[in-house]
Order: C-alpha cells, then sequence, then structure tokens
C-alpha cells in the first residue's frame, strides 16, 4: 500500500520535474529564439555595422600624381610621400606640457601650438608635410592625441630651372601655375580606397585572392623643354640683368623646325619648392603673360610682308629722309640720318624711317594680315594657362601714323613667344607652327604613352620671301650691322635688334629714360636650329638691343648649339685661335662641323633639312660701315598711342623703286 | 550428455554476422570520426595558416609602401645631384674649378 503511495507521489514528482523541466529547456530555447529573432532581424543593421567596423578596414591605395619630365627624360617635378601631423585637442592632456615638448620639433612657437589644441576639435593640422626625422621624433612622444598621415609633396630637384614654366601645385596638390596648372586634369594625384579586415587590436591582415593593388603614379608629362639650354638662358639672361642692374627679363628658345620650346627663361627666377616664400609677382611667366613693345624687331615682319606682297622688292631703296620724317603732327626720328637705303640696309641699319615708310605703303588691311599671320595678337596655343594675346588693334582702326608706328614696332605689344615664333617661322622658311611645350603624355614610368597634337603648319609667307628676309638678317649680325654682337665665334647668325621706348604708366607716355632692349634671331643662319628672343626690361647703363642683349643671344648660342650638335665651323675666320678642333679621327681639326650629337638632343630635334636656307649667292649686302650702331631707337617723341589715334592724314610716303 | 555450448552462449551465424558487421560499422566510423578530426585540424591548420599568412601579406605591403616611398626619395635625391645649380656650386667650392679659358677648349664633334 505505501510502495504504490510512494509509488505514485514518485510519478507525480517525476511527471512534474518532467514538466517543470520541459517548460524551462522550451522556455529557454522560446528566449534564446526570441533574442536570435532580434539580434537577426530587428537589430541586423546596427549589428552588422558594429561588427564590420570591428573586422573591416579601409585601406587607401596612393595614386601619386604625375611626374614632368624634361624632353631628355631628366625629372622636373616629382611626388614623395610625407607625413603630416594633425592632433584630436579633445585627448590632449594638460599634464604633458604637449606644445613646449613639440615646438622644438616642429619648428613652431609652443603658443601657436597651444592656441591650436585648445580649439577642443577632433581634428586640428598642426604641421604638414614633416621630414622623415621630424615624424620620428613625433612618434617618440607617443601621445595619443597626436597622429600622422600620409600626404604627397611636390618636389622640383632642378629648383629655379624653368621655375615659371614647370609651375607649382597648392598643399593639398592641386596645379597653381605654369604645366602644373595647365596638366592638372591629367597629372592630379587620386587615392583608391579598398577593403581589408583587422582585429579586435586593429592589426590589418588580407585574405583576399587577389593580391592587395599597388600604389602607382599617374600619367606625366615629357616637356619639350630641355634643362641644360634652359640653365644656360637663366645663366646668361641673370648675367646680363645684372650687369645693367634691369627691371627683368626674358629668353625664348624654340627649335624652328618642330616650333618645340628648348628654353622659357624669365628673371627674377622663381623656386617652386619656395612657393610659399616667394612673390607672387616672380611666379608668372612672362614670356607668355606679359607684352612688350618690340621695336626695331618688328621691321623684319613689315619688310616680309612688303616682299611677299610685291609693294617693295630686295633692290629698292628708299629715302629715309636724312633721320628726320614729320608725320601727322609727330616726328619720327632714326638714331642716324640716312639719305637713300636698300631693303637689306633698311633692316641692317635699322631705320625706323624706311619701315614706316613700307609699312603705310602695305596698308592697313595686308599689314595687318601679315601681323596676324605671324602669330601677333593672337594666343599661340602653348597649353600654359594665362598666355595674353598681345595688344595689336583691329587693322580697320589704325590711323595712319599708327600704322607707321607699327612700321618699327611701337604702338603693338607682343609677348618673347610670340616674337620668337615668328622669326622662327622665317628661319623655318615662312611655315608658322604651333609653339608646344608639352612633347607628349608618359606612364608612371616615364614611358611614352601618347603624343600632344598640334595644328599644322602654317605658310604666311614664301619660301623665297623668307630667305631674301634671313639673308638681311645676316647682315645684321655683320660688320657694319646694329647686331654684331650676336654673332659668337664659329658661327653666322641672323637677327634683328630692337629697343624700344617703355610706356610710363603714370604720365600715360613714352619715359625718356626707360627702354626695353631685344634681340632676336636664329642660329646658324644656313641651318637654322636655334630660334632666340632676348628681352631685357629697363636696363642701366646702356640701352640698345645690340649692346644688352645681342650678347646674351651670343653666349647662349655659343654654348648652346655644341650641346646639339652643331660645331663651330673650323676654317671661321671668327674662331678664336686658342679654341682647338678635335676630330674623331684623333686628327685635330679633322671633323666639319655640324657632326651628330652625343647628348641625345640633336636626336630627339628634326634632322636639319638638307635645302638650307642660305644667304642667296648673288645678294648685294651694302657696303660695311666704318663706324658699327650698336641700335636704333624709335622715337616718335613721347606718343602715345592714345596720341596716334586722334592724329590726321600722313604726308605721301613714295618708297623709290630703282630698276 | 554435456551440451557443447548454453543456450546463451550459443552464438549462431547470423549473430556472429551481425557482430562482424557491428565491428567493420564500428571501424569505418573510427575511420570517419578519425578522418573528420583529421580533417577539422586539417581545416583549422589551413584557416590558421591563411589567417597568418594575411597578416604577413599585410605586412609585406606595408613594407612594400615604405621601400616604394624610400625609392621615391632617393630618385629625388638623385635628381637633386643633377641640377645644373648645384654642381657648378659644387665645382666652385669642392674642387674650385672656373670656366675654361679659350685655350683650354678643345672642341669634340
Amino acid at each position: 500500500m505505501e510502495r504504490r503511495k510512494s509509488g505514485r507521489i514518485l510519478n507525480a514528482r517525476y511527471w512534474s520535474c518532467y514538466v517543470f523541466f520541459n517548460a524551462l529547456v522550451i522556455l529557454g530555447f522560446c528566449v534564446i529564439l526570441a533574442r536570435a529573432s532580434r539580434l537577426q532581424l530587428i537589430e541586423h543593421a546596427t549589428w552588422l555595422e558594429r561588427s564590420q567596423n570591428q573586422t573591416e578596414a579601409t585601406m587607401r591605395v596612393p595614386t601619386f600624381r604625375g611626374s614632368i619630365y624634361d624632353r631628355q627624360g631628366r625629372l622636373l617635378s616629382f611626388s614623395v610621400p610625407q607625413r603630416s601631423l594633425f592632433a584630436d585637442a579633445t585627448r590632449v592632456d594638460p599634464h604633458t606640457r604637449l606644445p613646449a615638448r613639440l615646438a622644438p620639433i616642429i619648428e613652431e612657437s609652443a603658443s601657436s601650438i597651444a592656441s591650436k589644441l585648445t580649439s577642443q576639435r577632433r581634428f586640428v593640422w598642426l604641421k604638414r608635410h614633416l621630414t622623415d626625422q621630424q615624424a620620428l621624433a613625433v612618434e617618440d612622444l607617443k601621445q595619443p592625441a597626436l597622429n600622422l598621415v600620409e600626404e604627397y609633396k611636390r618636389f622640383y630637384p632642378y629648383g629655379q630651372v624653368g621655375g615659371q614654366v614647370v609651375g607649382f601645385v597648392g598643399m593639398d596638390g592641386a596645379g597653381l601655375e605654369g604645366v602644373e596648372k595647365g596638366f592638372d586634369q591629367t597629372l592630379r594625384e587620386h587615392s583608391v580606397t579598398v577593403g581589408q579586415l583587422q582585429d579586435g587590436v586593429r592589426k590589418c591582415l588580407w585574405l583576399d585572392t587577389e593580391p592587395p593593388p599597388e600604389p602607382m603614379e599617374n600619367f606625366g608629362v615629357r616637356l619639350t623643354l630641355d634643362t641644360f639650354i634652359q640653365y644656360l638662358a637663366e645663366f646668361e639672361l641673370a648675367k646680363a640683368v645684372q650687369q645693367y642692374r634691369a627691371k627683368a627679363g626674358e629668353v625664348v628658345i624654340l627649335d624652328p623646325q618642330s616650333f618645340e620650346v628648348l628654353a622659357m627663361a624669365n628673371w627674377p627666377f622663381f623656386d617652386p619648392n619656395l612657393a610659399g616664400k616667394s612673390s607672387a609677382e616672380t611666379w608668372r611667366n612672362r614670356a607668355i603673360t606679359d607684352s612688350f613693345e618690340p621695336g626695331s624687331t618688328f621691321k623684319v615682319f613689315v619688310v616680309s610682308g612688303a616682299l611677299e606682297e610685291g609693294v617693295i622688292k630686295e633692290r629698292d631703296r628708299i629715302f629715309c629722309e636724312n633721320g628726320k620724317l614729320a608725320l601727322a603732327g609727330h616726328v619720327i626720328h632714326d638714331v642716324h640720318p640716312y639719305g637713300w637705303l636698300t631693303i637689306p640696309e633698311v633692316i641692317k641699319h635699322s631705320s625706323n624711317i624706311a619701315a614706316a615708310k613700307i609699312a603705310m605703303q602695305l596698308g592697313n588691311e595686308r599689314y595687318y594680315r601679315y601681323v596676324r599671320g605671324f602669330g601677333f595678337g593672337v594666343r599661340t596655343g602653348i597649353s600654359l594657362p594665362g598666355e595674353v594675346r598681345g595688344l595689336v588693334r583691329s587693322g580697320k582702326k589704325w590711323r595712319p601714323i599708327e600704322l607707321a608706328t607699327t612700321g618699327f614696332g611701337q604702338g603693338i605689344g607682343v609677348t618673347p613667344l610670340q616674337l620668337t615664333t615668328g622669326i622662327a617661322c622665317l628661319a623655318n622658311g615662312g611655315e608658322i607652327g604651333q609653339p608646344t611645350i608639352v612633347k607628349e603624355m608618359v606612364d608612371g614610368q616615364g614611358e611614352r604613352y601618347e603624343p600632344l597634337r598640334t595644328r599644322p603648319f602654317r605658310r604666311v609667307v614664301s619660301k623665297k620671301t623668307a630667305q631674301q628676309i634671313c639673308a638681311m638678317m645676316v647682315g645684321v649680325t655683320l660688320e657694319g650691322g646694329t647686331g654684331t654682337k650676336a654673332a659668337p665665334e664659329g658661327y653666322t647668325a641672323a637677327g634683328k635688334t630692337g629697343t624700344a621706348q617703355v610706356l610710363d604708366p603714370q604720365t600715360k607716355r613714352y619715359a625718356s629714360n626707360k627702354y626695353t632692349s631685344v634681340f632676336t634671331g636664329f642660329i646658324p643662319a644656313d641651318r637654322p636650329r636655334l630660334a632666340i628672343s632676348v628681352v631685357i626690361h629697363e636696363p642701366q647703363g646702356a640701352s640698345y638691343g645690340g649692346v644688352v642683349a645681342a650678347p646674351v643671344f651670343r653666349n647662349i648660342a655659343a654654348k648652346a648649339l655644341p650641346y646639339i650638335g652643331v660645331y663651330p665651323r673650323p676654317g671661321s675666320p671668327s674662331l678664336p685661335p686658342g679654341v682647338r678642333m678635335a676630330g674623331t679621327d684623333g686628327k685635330k681639326g679633322a671633323k666639319p662641323a655640324a657632326a651628330p650629337a652625343k647628348n641625345g638632343l640633336a636626336g630627339a630635334l628634326k634632322p636639319c633639312p638638307k635645302d638650307p636656307r642660305a644667304a642667296p649667292k648673288g645678294m648685294a649686302l651694302p657696303a660695311v660701315q666704318k663706324t658699327p650702331s650698336p641700335g636704333n631707337k624709335p622715337s616718335v617723341s613721347a606718343l602715345t598711342l592714345e596720341a596716334m589715334n586722334k592724329t590726321k592724314a600722313p604726308p605721301a610716303l613714295n618708297p623709290t623703286r630703282v630698276p | 550428455m554435456p551440451s557443447f555450448m548454453s543456450d546463451d552462449s550459443f552464438e549462431g551465424p547470423a549473430k556472429l554476422a551481425s557482430r562482424a558487421g557491428m565491428k567493420v560499422w564500428i571501424v569505418l566510423a573510427g575511420t570517419l570520426g578519425a578522418a573528420f578530426v583529421l580533417g577539422a585540424v586539417f581545416f583549422i591548420w589551413l584557416y590558421v595558416q591563411q589567417i597568418q599568412n594575411g597578416y604577413r601579406v599585410a605586412n609585406l605591403y606595408d613594407e612594400y609602401e615604405q621601400l616604394i616611398s624610400v625609392q621615391r626619395k632617393l630618385r629625388l635625391e638623385w635628381s637633386r645631384f643633377q641640377d645644373p645649380h648645384h654642381l657648378e656650386e659644387l665645382g666652385h667650392k669642392e674642387f674650385g674649378l672656373t670656366p675654361p679659358r679659350p685655350d683650354q677648349k678643345v672642341t669634340i664633334p
């Protein structure tokens, strides 16, 4: 009975336990299920994000800003990673005396650092682009509030060489001047962000089957500039500017066959590495952004136009009014009074009166057409920022006095690049091309990727006219001409001097003591390889283009020509006796000039044409003057552009043709 | 008459076959279990290796980035040495070089 009773009790207890534990387990499962449902369904996004934050990180794969090379592959501009320092101001412990410890490392005052750290912002730049030593010293401080992040700083290994042409970038890597700005879209750095796993202590690991992307360099550009020629140009320009205490100066050197810019020097110089510390005035590439009155150098263009149109012939003679011509209430002077001059003599002696008469004879419309044809008054399209058109008023608006003065380069504004392009056109047999500064796009390894397309060549004057004018320009550098100091020993040069008065911005009249000295030409005269323009603004002590600018032309040419493989003629009377020629066969003087270059530039430049534009044999150059005149200043007495516009009709000007 | 075997101890051919089958199953199950364990160990080893390689790849990548950075800095230094102004200064100050006189010039075509 008891046993049955106890069995019943046991049964009841068993069943109650059984039910209880069953219920407990089911309840437990229900709780787990409910919790799992909450986590998986309701709070899914939150937990997924937390999970991702704990295990996933992003990796920034840099694409460096593209490099800039010169035509020989020398690095002109290059990006290098450097670390920058920022702070989380909310985590700065005031007891650590952080500003005082940081100040000597990053070379900033403690007060300046302290003011940044009191801002209570979570991100404050303390210093950008630290040196490696500075970054290591900051790391040694072991301050949780300090963080280092890698950025890319632009360096210019050649410093001031071509500084204004190359330009510079801002703190955030955007191009602000020069090629850096002009080709910013091509060069600009950018980063690719890829996902990466990390563990609990934020240590990264890469589990993808694909390897992590490599840091790359963006497309770069190869310039037409040659660093050595650029250096020569800058060296000689600086020497002249300092010698004559000039205000500024520019030199532009073009290859007259390809119209590639080999050098573009501006004084004062500018080192892009110190862009932040330099005056904005020095950033400007004056060779394209500033126009000046070209003075007598412009006479070659008016004579070219007149020869091409048949208005004058080479053997014509023009009466130069014995140095004084009254025109529309103004007087045009020649530096030396001349009577009758042939056309080559007009160029050689640089007669303003004859040039004015030729311009008048050519007429507004035709002269303006040639001015535009030679590329004046229009942008060259060199792909550099800030290029100006120059100052060329429409030919229809030219008053007679304006037409006359434009004939000798007054009342017109051109850039040094435009002037060089015009001269290169004559050196190239009358065909003009688009001057280029960028040769091609290159990939990250500096290998050629895509050449830059330029406008096709365009004929401005016939080959015959170009040959005639080139021969006249040779006369300028020969004895008796205004540019005798332009011809280096062993070479024949062709060129034209110019000395232009400068407009005083205050009085709006030409200043009596301010000039622009110019020499433009090409060399060697028979096979032009370099077209060079030298412009010196406001020199002191001397002002003539033939005295101030021509020696710069000579010195540059004398050093640049052997570099590109054009050697002085061994038998040339102008070669100094001290200079020896060494032949490749071991005999001195055995090898003629113009041997192939070893330095590679000759390969980069186009080969010389077979038909050199030599001076016509039959051309009779006028008798040589005993006393060389250094140059010729235009002297429309204190005549401004406004004054010219007010003037009336000119007197009759008739060049006399001699059969 | 003595019995050869009691009823309990007597194992008929079916039972023997069943026991043998069981042994086979046990062996198979053991083998399978061992294979599973080995497979699991191998899988874990692979996974650990993968993680370790993941860390190694990440470290190598960092190292590669640093080397690229150093290479770029060295390239920059090399270019700086070729700066004509730098060479000129070096020539003047370190070696006392001056521009040559005309009689010192030899043009090599």
